[in-house]
């Protein structure tokens, strides 16, 4: 059995992916999202609520921030239709610290056992007691994480196959021509924020429980940075490459200790080099092409 | 079939199209020539619905289409090409064909999960047949980043025939090609794409003009100065005067 910490890294690693799996969905599509820790954020905070607070059963928790997340996604996706590029980035990182903000007023305690417990403004949400009440072992809490991890890749490969996917790619290549192609950009757009919207969802309230507290200064800026940089190193041809840039990251540099204090600088670095040298990363389409094509030669010899 | 009425653009303080009456007739192939900047690219974005235009109409089968979007246009059966190419880089030859048939669909949840190109798909069938038409079938699979320029030409003309449109438009069709390019795609329009279809061909190159088209339309500063057989249209003093200046 794994001990507990290499444990937490790999949970760590397959809730971070969740969000880098949203903001994935979001780039294919065209959109540089700098605001998907809000979805994140608001899924965990409800989710929390959900069980802690009212004592629901943690999948409908967690369906239930995840739609939370989806609804506040499609809701700004609305909101932003007729602006992309650089001014769609800044209104989702707006939109990402108006929810921050409002979490540090978030206030929603309820006394359990004689205790207060709930959303207390800056100071977070402790006492997020799900994972201790059921007697659930950070093992098992692991293969739940991976089970919801799983779930979400089957749903994106599906799609990625889909008319769905290819859509999404169309549109990620250019709007204009896949409007001429009799294709409404406005739809599949708010489609592809509020599926992105309800896996981040996903991610943060699977990370609540896990973490058992949760702050507002949690969901900042840089979760949403890095949940991007994950796409952008992995690569954008394939659902694996935000998973690939999140080992890299949390794997690799969070956990040898010989980056301990430096990730940061690493990671930057490796951002630009990435965007200077394989600016859609490293299993870009053309990889992903390339390797599907041995694999067919593979299979017909 | 296609009519416009009374058509004009502006842009800012420029006047793109002032007044523009066109009647495209059922299967034939009709050329629509001017000087740069003459409004003809702006033309096209109208009865595509790339734009709308500020008065006039727009009738597709007697239909007023003026206020319709480009997505609403090209499912009523109006498809292009466009003058600096637009392909889909990061799919293959025929997935870019692919592209243009999904709208095709019926909408729903299932169709849209549903997968994008399975062999014996009467939409992969299309698409096929369409690259066969342009000559392009035996590049489908490759990348469509790959092709050179004449073939994206063609790639751009597959696509935009897959949906079997009602009127087609073709905007420089042969940019940017040496003139035995050129005489290739000509005789392709002729021979393999124009045959009993509506087409709507803008070029600069009158050989293909002449080879390709029954009718022909001249624009100069966003007014319609000359219309008619092609031979004569070509002979007039306000045309000649157009491209080649006043002597």
């Amino acid at each position: 059995m794994p001990n507990d910490y290499l444990l937490t890294v790999i949970s760590n690693i397959g809730m971070i992916s969740l969000i880098a799996l949203s903001a994935y969905l979001l780039l294919i599509s065209g959109e540089i999202s700098f605001g998907q820790q809000a979805y994140f954020g608001i899924s965990a905070y409800a989710g929390a609520i959900a069980t802690t607070l009212w004592g629901w059963p943690l999948w409908v928790a967690l369906l239930f921030g995840s739609s939370l997340a989806a609804l506040a996604a499609g809701l700004i996706g609305l909101l932003t239709l007729r602006i992309s590029g650089l001014y769609f980035s800044i209104a989702t990182l707006a939109f990402a610290e108006m929810v921050r903000l409002s979490l540090f007023k978030l206030t929603y305690q309820v006394e359990i056992d004689g205790e207060l417990i709930g959303p207390n403004g800056a100071e977070g949400f402790g006492e997020i007691r799900w994972i201790f009440d059921n007697d659930v072992s950070v093992f098992e809490y692991t293969l739940l994480i991976y089970s919801v991890l799983f779930l979400v890749l089957f749903f994106l490969v599906l799609i990625e196959r889909s008319r769905l996917g290819m859509i999404f790619r169309m549109l990620g290549q250019d709007p204009l021509l896949t409007r001429v192609q009799g294709l409404n950009p406005v739809r599949y757009k708010v489609t592809a924020a509020i599926l992105a919207g309800f896996i981040a969802g996903l991610g943060g309230a699977l990370y609540a429980h896990s973490f058992t507290y949760i702050e507002p200064q949690i969901f900042n800026i840089m979760m949403g940075v890095h949940a991007l940089a994950y796409g952008l190193i992995g690569g954008l041809g394939t659902v694996l490459g935000p998973l690939i840039g999140v080992a890299i990251d949390i794997g690799f540099l969070e956990s040898v200790r010989e980056f301990q204090g430096y990730r940061m600088i690493v990671f930057g670095g490796l951002v630009a080099l990435m965007l200077i040298f394989m600016p859609r990363g490293i299993l870009d389409e053309k990889r992903v092409y390339w390797l599907k094509s041995i694999a067919r030669r593979w299979f017909r010899a | 079939m296609l009519e416009l009425q009374g058509v004009s653009k502006t842009f800012g303080e420029l006047q793109a199209l002032n007044g523009i009456d066109l009647h495209l007739k059922r299967e034939r192939v009709s050329g629509l020539i001017g000087p740069n900047g003459s409004g003809k690219t702006t033309l096209v974005n109208i009865i595509t619905g790339v734009y709308p235009p500020d008065s006039g109409r727009v009738l597709l089968d007697g239909k007023d289409v003026s206020r319709a979007s480009a997505d609403q246009i090209t499912r009523l059966g109006v498809s292009r090409s466009f003058q600096n190419i637009r392909i889909f880089n990061r799919m293959s030859v025929l997935e870019n064909v692919i592209a243009a048939l999904i709208s095709q669909d019926k909408s729903g949840l299932t169709t849209l999960l549903g997968p994008a190109k399975r062999t014996g798909d009467p939409r992969v069938t299309a698409a096929r047949q369409a690259l066969e038409t342009v000559g392009l079938l035996e590049r489908s699979n490759l990348s469509a980043s790959e092709l050179p320029l004449p073939l994206r030409r063609r790639l751009e003309i597959a696509r935009a025939l897959a949906c079997d449109p009602k009127v087609l438009v073709l905007d420089e069709p042969a940019g940017g090609m040496t003139p035995a390019e050129t005489a290739g795609i000509s005789e392709l329009i002729r021979s393999r794409i124009a045959p009993g279809r509506t087409c709507v061909v803008i070029e600069h190159k009158m050989d293909l003009i002449s080879h390709v088209c029954e009718h022909l339309c001249v624009l100069n500063h966003g007014e319609k100065i000359a219309e008619g057989d092609p031979r004569s249209v070509m002979r007039q003093p306000e045309v000649i005067e157009a491209y080649l200046g006043r002597a």
